[in-house]
Protein backbone atom coordinates (compact mmCIF):
# COMPACT_ATOMS: atom_id res chain seq x y z
CA UNK A 1 0.00 0.00 0.00
CA UNK A 2 2.68 2.39 0.77
CA UNK A 3 4.16 1.67 -2.61
CA UNK A 4 1.46 2.15 -4.46
CA UNK A 5 1.07 5.63 -2.58
CA UNK A 6 4.75 6.91 -2.96
CA UNK A 7 4.35 5.74 -7.40
CA UNK A 8 1.49 7.36 -7.57
CA UNK A 9 3.11 10.59 -6.00
CA UNK A 10 6.25 10.16 -7.81
CA UNK A 11 4.81 10.25 -11.09
CA UNK A 12 2.72 13.41 -10.11
CA UNK A 13 6.10 14.94 -9.17
CA UNK A 14 8.03 14.14 -12.70
CA UNK A 15 4.32 15.21 -14.55
CA UNK A 16 4.40 18.59 -12.85
CA UNK A 17 8.21 18.54 -13.54
CA UNK A 18 7.76 17.70 -17.21
CA UNK A 19 5.29 20.28 -17.24
CA UNK A 20 7.00 23.04 -15.64
CA UNK A 21 10.28 23.00 -18.50
CA UNK A 22 7.61 22.51 -21.21
CA UNK A 23 6.60 25.63 -20.39
CA UNK A 24 9.80 27.47 -19.75
CA UNK A 25 10.77 25.84 -23.29
CA UNK A 26 8.45 27.99 -24.51
CA UNK A 27 9.06 30.76 -22.75
CA UNK A 28 12.31 31.15 -23.64
CA UNK A 29 11.73 30.36 -27.66
CA UNK A 30 9.87 33.94 -27.36
CA UNK A 31 12.58 35.41 -26.43
CA UNK A 32 14.59 37.68 -29.08
CA UNK A 33 17.77 36.99 -30.61
CA UNK A 34 20.18 39.61 -30.38
CA UNK A 35 22.99 39.80 -32.93
CA UNK A 36 25.68 42.17 -33.18
CA UNK A 37 26.93 43.57 -35.92
CA UNK A 38 29.71 46.08 -37.52
CA UNK A 39 27.89 48.52 -39.72
CA UNK A 40 30.43 49.55 -41.83
CA UNK A 41 31.05 45.68 -43.11
CA UNK A 42 28.93 44.84 -45.64
CA UNK A 43 29.37 40.99 -44.41
CA UNK A 44 28.09 41.65 -40.63
CA UNK A 45 24.44 41.11 -41.41
CA UNK A 46 23.58 44.88 -40.55
CA UNK A 47 20.22 46.07 -41.97
CA UNK A 48 19.39 48.12 -44.83
CA UNK A 49 15.75 50.03 -44.32
CA UNK A 50 14.47 52.99 -45.75
CA UNK A 51 15.27 55.24 -43.75
CA UNK A 52 18.77 57.09 -43.63
CA UNK A 53 21.06 54.08 -41.96
CA UNK A 54 24.43 54.53 -40.01
CA UNK A 55 25.74 52.96 -43.61
CA UNK A 56 24.49 56.23 -45.43
CA UNK A 57 25.70 58.60 -43.25
CA UNK A 58 28.93 57.13 -42.75
CA UNK A 59 29.52 56.65 -46.53
CA UNK A 60 27.80 60.13 -47.29
CA UNK A 61 30.06 61.60 -44.56
CA UNK A 62 33.57 60.02 -45.91
CA UNK A 63 32.88 61.14 -49.73
CA UNK A 64 32.36 64.57 -48.41
CA UNK A 65 35.52 65.05 -46.48
CA UNK A 66 37.72 63.51 -49.61
CA UNK A 67 35.76 65.73 -51.74
CA UNK A 68 36.93 68.94 -49.45
CA UNK A 69 40.08 67.71 -49.45
CA UNK A 70 40.47 67.33 -53.26
CA UNK A 71 39.09 70.57 -53.55
CA UNK A 72 42.04 72.25 -51.65
CA UNK A 73 39.90 75.16 -50.45
CA UNK A 74 42.19 74.84 -47.15
CA UNK A 75 44.72 75.69 -48.63
CA UNK A 76 44.08 79.64 -48.33
CA UNK A 77 42.82 79.43 -44.92
CA UNK A 78 44.28 82.29 -42.82
CA UNK A 79 45.04 80.05 -40.08
CA UNK A 80 47.04 77.03 -39.98
CA UNK A 81 45.15 75.17 -38.58
CA UNK A 82 41.98 76.70 -39.96
CA UNK A 83 38.93 77.56 -37.41
CA UNK A 84 35.78 75.78 -38.72
CA UNK A 85 32.72 76.63 -36.57
CA UNK A 86 29.51 74.34 -36.77
CA UNK A 87 26.40 76.46 -38.88
CA UNK A 88 22.98 75.46 -39.76
CA UNK A 89 22.68 71.68 -40.90
CA UNK A 90 18.86 71.75 -41.67
CA UNK A 91 16.57 68.09 -41.66
CA UNK A 92 14.31 68.28 -43.94
CA UNK A 93 13.41 64.30 -43.88
CA UNK A 94 10.52 63.18 -42.46
CA UNK A 95 12.57 61.24 -39.55
CA UNK A 96 13.57 63.10 -36.45
CA UNK A 97 17.76 62.53 -37.27
CA UNK A 98 20.67 64.15 -35.42
CA UNK A 99 22.90 65.83 -38.14
CA UNK A 100 26.37 64.98 -35.82
CA UNK A 101 25.26 61.88 -37.50
CA UNK A 102 27.37 63.31 -40.30
CA UNK A 103 28.63 65.66 -39.29
CA UNK A 104 31.04 64.30 -36.49
CA UNK A 105 32.77 61.87 -38.92
CA UNK A 106 33.47 64.83 -40.97
CA UNK A 107 34.92 66.65 -37.77
CA UNK A 108 37.22 63.54 -36.59
CA UNK A 109 38.66 63.53 -40.47
CA UNK A 110 39.44 66.94 -40.62
CA UNK A 111 40.82 66.94 -37.24
CA UNK A 112 42.89 63.99 -38.22
CA UNK A 113 44.42 65.77 -41.51
CA UNK A 114 45.79 68.58 -39.18
CA UNK A 115 44.21 70.82 -41.26
CA UNK A 116 41.21 71.82 -39.58
CA UNK A 117 40.26 72.50 -35.75
CA UNK A 118 36.10 72.80 -35.03
CA UNK A 119 35.45 75.22 -32.25
CA UNK A 120 32.98 73.82 -29.30
CA UNK A 121 32.91 77.33 -27.80
CA UNK A 122 31.38 79.09 -30.89
CA UNK A 123 27.65 78.09 -32.56
CA UNK A 124 25.01 79.18 -33.70
CA UNK A 125 22.94 81.74 -31.90
CA UNK A 126 25.31 81.47 -29.15
CA UNK A 127 24.90 77.96 -28.49
CA UNK A 128 28.05 76.62 -27.77
CA UNK A 129 28.57 72.68 -27.65
CA UNK A 130 30.85 73.17 -24.97
CA UNK A 131 29.11 75.14 -22.64
CA UNK A 132 32.03 75.18 -19.88
CA UNK A 133 34.92 75.88 -22.30
CA UNK A 134 32.93 78.54 -23.92
CA UNK A 135 32.15 80.00 -20.66
CA UNK A 136 36.31 79.57 -19.36
CA UNK A 137 36.99 81.32 -22.53
CA UNK A 138 34.93 84.11 -21.89
CA UNK A 139 35.90 84.51 -18.36
CA UNK A 140 39.69 84.58 -19.63
CA UNK A 141 38.64 86.95 -22.69
CA UNK A 142 37.43 89.32 -19.68
CA UNK A 143 40.25 88.99 -16.75
CA UNK A 144 43.11 88.93 -18.95
CA UNK A 145 42.07 90.27 -22.27
CA UNK A 146 42.99 87.64 -24.23
CA UNK A 147 42.04 87.87 -27.73
CA UNK A 148 38.61 86.34 -29.02
CA UNK A 149 38.80 83.36 -31.39
CA UNK A 150 38.93 84.18 -34.63
CA UNK A 151 36.83 81.77 -36.96
CA UNK A 152 37.82 80.79 -40.50
CA UNK A 153 35.23 79.11 -41.78
CA UNK A 154 31.70 77.57 -41.12
CA UNK A 155 30.08 74.67 -42.55
CA UNK A 156 26.55 74.39 -43.12
CA UNK A 157 23.87 72.31 -45.23
CA UNK A 158 20.59 70.66 -45.10
CA UNK A 159 19.24 67.12 -45.96
CA UNK A 160 16.58 66.83 -48.35
CA UNK A 161 13.97 63.67 -48.87
CA UNK A 162 12.51 62.97 -51.90
CA UNK A 163 9.63 60.62 -52.07
CA UNK A 164 8.65 58.82 -55.31
CA UNK A 165 5.80 56.09 -55.93
CA UNK A 166 5.03 54.21 -59.05
CA UNK A 167 3.42 50.99 -58.76
CA UNK A 168 3.89 48.95 -56.27
CA UNK A 169 7.52 50.77 -55.40
CA UNK A 170 8.40 53.49 -53.85
CA UNK A 171 11.55 55.15 -53.45
CA UNK A 172 13.19 57.48 -51.18
CA UNK A 173 16.14 59.43 -52.31
CA UNK A 174 18.17 61.51 -49.37
CA UNK A 175 20.04 64.72 -50.72
CA UNK A 176 22.82 65.57 -48.45
CA UNK A 177 24.35 69.26 -49.11
CA UNK A 178 27.14 70.91 -47.36
CA UNK A 179 28.91 73.95 -47.87
CA UNK A 180 32.23 75.83 -46.44
CA UNK A 181 31.80 79.52 -45.98
CA UNK A 182 34.69 81.74 -45.97
CA UNK A 183 34.00 83.92 -43.08
CA UNK A 184 36.01 87.07 -44.49
CA UNK A 185 34.69 86.95 -47.65
CA UNK A 186 30.61 85.49 -47.01
CA UNK A 187 31.10 83.23 -50.04
CA UNK A 188 30.87 79.45 -50.25
CA UNK A 189 34.58 78.18 -51.03
CA UNK A 190 33.65 74.42 -51.49
CA UNK A 191 30.20 72.77 -52.10
CA UNK A 192 29.14 69.00 -52.27
CA UNK A 193 25.89 66.98 -52.87
CA UNK A 194 25.43 63.24 -51.97
CA UNK A 195 22.77 61.29 -52.65
CA UNK A 196 21.42 57.67 -51.49
CA UNK A 197 18.30 56.50 -53.08
CA UNK A 198 16.11 53.43 -51.69
CA UNK A 199 13.94 51.51 -53.49
CA UNK A 200 11.17 49.11 -51.69
CA UNK A 201 8.82 46.69 -53.17
CA UNK A 202 7.20 46.14 -50.09
CA UNK A 203 5.86 47.81 -46.74
CA UNK A 204 8.98 48.45 -44.80
CA UNK A 205 9.41 49.81 -40.97
CA UNK A 206 11.86 52.90 -41.13
CA UNK A 207 13.33 53.52 -37.83
CA UNK B 1 13.78 28.85 -96.05
CA UNK B 2 10.19 31.04 -95.18
CA UNK B 3 10.22 30.86 -92.16
CA UNK B 4 13.89 30.91 -91.64
CA UNK B 5 14.20 34.22 -91.91
CA UNK B 6 11.57 35.26 -89.07
CA UNK B 7 13.00 33.20 -86.55
CA UNK B 8 16.50 34.55 -87.15
CA UNK B 9 14.65 38.24 -86.46
CA UNK B 10 12.92 36.87 -83.24
CA UNK B 11 16.56 35.52 -81.66
CA UNK B 12 18.27 38.76 -82.37
CA UNK B 13 15.58 40.85 -80.89
CA UNK B 14 14.89 37.90 -77.55
CA UNK B 15 19.23 38.59 -77.48
CA UNK B 16 18.70 42.09 -77.77
CA UNK B 17 16.54 41.79 -74.67
CA UNK B 18 18.15 39.37 -72.72
CA UNK B 19 21.79 40.82 -72.94
CA UNK B 20 23.29 43.07 -70.09
CA UNK B 21 24.41 46.62 -71.26
CA UNK B 22 27.80 47.23 -71.75
CA UNK B 23 29.33 50.48 -71.68
CA UNK B 24 31.32 52.44 -74.88
CA UNK B 25 33.54 55.00 -74.37
CA UNK B 26 34.80 57.91 -76.13
CA UNK B 27 38.04 59.67 -75.38
CA UNK B 28 41.11 61.55 -76.74
CA UNK B 29 43.55 59.73 -79.12
CA UNK B 30 46.30 60.72 -77.11
CA UNK B 31 46.00 61.48 -73.43
CA UNK B 32 46.99 64.94 -72.75
CA UNK B 33 47.19 63.97 -68.56
CA UNK B 34 50.69 62.71 -67.17
CA UNK B 35 49.62 60.15 -64.32
CA UNK B 36 52.02 59.69 -61.56
CA UNK B 37 52.10 56.15 -62.05
CA UNK B 38 52.20 53.77 -58.82
CA UNK B 39 54.09 50.43 -59.36
CA UNK B 40 51.88 48.08 -57.25
CA UNK B 41 51.34 44.67 -55.21
CA UNK B 42 48.63 42.61 -55.60
CA UNK B 43 47.25 39.51 -53.60
CA UNK B 44 44.01 37.62 -55.73
CA UNK B 45 42.45 35.22 -53.72
CA UNK B 46 39.29 35.63 -55.49
CA UNK B 47 40.08 35.10 -59.60
CA UNK B 48 36.38 35.49 -60.44
CA UNK B 49 36.11 39.20 -58.67
CA UNK B 50 39.78 39.73 -60.53
CA UNK B 51 37.89 39.96 -63.78
CA UNK B 52 34.69 41.70 -62.77
CA UNK B 53 37.14 44.34 -61.33
CA UNK B 54 40.14 44.43 -62.29
CA UNK B 55 43.00 46.63 -61.66
CA UNK B 56 44.23 47.70 -64.38
CA UNK B 57 46.35 51.06 -63.52
CA UNK B 58 47.62 53.13 -59.98
CA UNK B 59 48.32 56.64 -59.94
CA UNK B 60 49.08 59.00 -57.40
CA UNK B 61 48.60 62.91 -56.79
CA UNK B 62 49.00 64.77 -53.85
CA UNK B 63 46.14 67.24 -52.83
CA UNK B 64 45.64 70.27 -49.96
CA UNK B 65 49.33 70.85 -50.28
CA UNK B 66 50.54 67.41 -48.42
CA UNK B 67 48.42 64.47 -48.79
CA UNK B 68 48.32 61.92 -50.92
CA UNK B 69 45.67 61.05 -53.18
CA UNK B 70 45.67 57.34 -55.20
CA UNK B 71 43.49 56.73 -57.81
CA UNK B 72 42.98 53.08 -59.00
CA UNK B 73 41.25 52.04 -62.39
CA UNK B 74 39.27 49.35 -62.40
CA UNK B 75 37.35 47.31 -65.42
CA UNK B 76 34.87 44.86 -65.61
CA UNK B 77 35.86 41.99 -68.36
CA UNK B 78 33.05 40.11 -68.06
CA UNK B 79 29.67 40.24 -69.61
CA UNK B 80 27.30 41.35 -66.40
CA UNK B 81 27.20 44.09 -64.15
CA UNK B 82 28.84 43.71 -60.98
CA UNK B 83 28.02 45.20 -57.28
CA UNK B 84 31.04 45.34 -55.12
CA UNK B 85 32.26 47.16 -52.15
CA UNK B 86 35.99 48.69 -52.00
CA UNK B 87 37.73 50.26 -49.15
CA UNK B 88 41.04 51.83 -48.92
CA UNK B 89 43.17 51.51 -45.67
CA UNK B 90 46.27 53.90 -44.64
CA UNK B 91 49.84 53.21 -43.22
CA UNK B 92 52.45 55.51 -41.84
CA UNK B 93 55.91 55.81 -42.48
CA UNK B 94 56.21 52.99 -40.15
CA UNK B 95 53.77 50.40 -41.36
CA UNK B 96 51.63 51.18 -38.72
CA UNK B 97 47.47 51.35 -39.84
CA UNK B 98 46.08 54.86 -39.17
CA UNK B 99 42.46 54.70 -38.48
CA UNK B 100 40.22 56.87 -40.29
CA UNK B 101 36.29 58.00 -40.77
CA UNK B 102 37.21 57.63 -44.19
CA UNK B 103 38.30 54.15 -44.19
CA UNK B 104 35.14 52.02 -44.92
CA UNK B 105 33.50 49.67 -47.46
CA UNK B 106 31.99 51.77 -50.34
CA UNK B 107 29.45 50.17 -52.42
CA UNK B 108 29.58 50.88 -56.47
CA UNK B 109 28.14 49.26 -59.50
CA UNK B 110 30.46 48.43 -62.31
CA UNK B 111 28.95 47.76 -66.18
CA UNK B 112 30.01 45.27 -68.55
CA UNK B 113 33.18 46.35 -70.23
CA UNK B 114 33.37 49.35 -67.97
CA UNK B 115 36.07 51.04 -66.65
CA UNK B 116 35.87 53.28 -63.50
CA UNK B 117 38.13 54.90 -61.09
CA UNK B 118 38.48 54.28 -57.41
CA UNK B 119 39.80 57.17 -55.40
CA UNK B 120 41.29 57.26 -51.78
CA UNK B 121 42.99 60.25 -49.95
CA UNK B 122 45.41 59.69 -46.79
CA UNK B 123 43.88 60.76 -43.73
CA UNK B 124 47.00 62.57 -42.68
CA UNK B 125 50.17 64.07 -44.09
CA UNK B 126 52.03 60.65 -43.36
CA UNK B 127 50.21 58.32 -44.37
CA UNK B 128 51.68 57.28 -47.44
CA UNK B 129 51.11 54.10 -47.79
CA UNK B 130 47.52 52.50 -48.65
CA UNK B 131 46.01 49.08 -49.01
CA UNK B 132 42.84 48.48 -51.30
CA UNK B 133 40.72 46.00 -50.48
CA UNK B 134 37.69 44.90 -52.69
CA UNK B 135 34.99 42.36 -52.49
CA UNK B 136 31.69 40.86 -54.06
CA UNK B 137 28.65 42.66 -52.51
CA UNK B 138 26.88 40.13 -50.21
CA UNK B 139 23.42 38.80 -52.08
Amino acid sequence: MINEISKDRLSRAALCVVAAMALAAAGCSNQPTVTKVDVNDPNSGALTSAAIDPQDWNNAGAAMVQSLLNSGALDNAPHKPAILVISRIKNETSYDVDVDLLTKNIRIALLQTGKVQVSTTAGLGGNAEDPYAQEEAQKNQFLNNAPEQEHDYTLSGKIIEQYTHVGDQRQHTYTFQLSLTDIRTGTAVWEDQRQVGKVISSPDVGF
Amino acid sequence: MRIVRPLLILAALAAMGCSSGTINTVGRAQSEGRPNVVADRRVITDPGLDQAVQPVGVSESIVSGDLTKIQVEVYNTTNNAVKFYYKFEWYDDQEMVVDSPMSIWTDRTIQAGEQIPLVGVAPTPNAKDFRLKLQFAPN
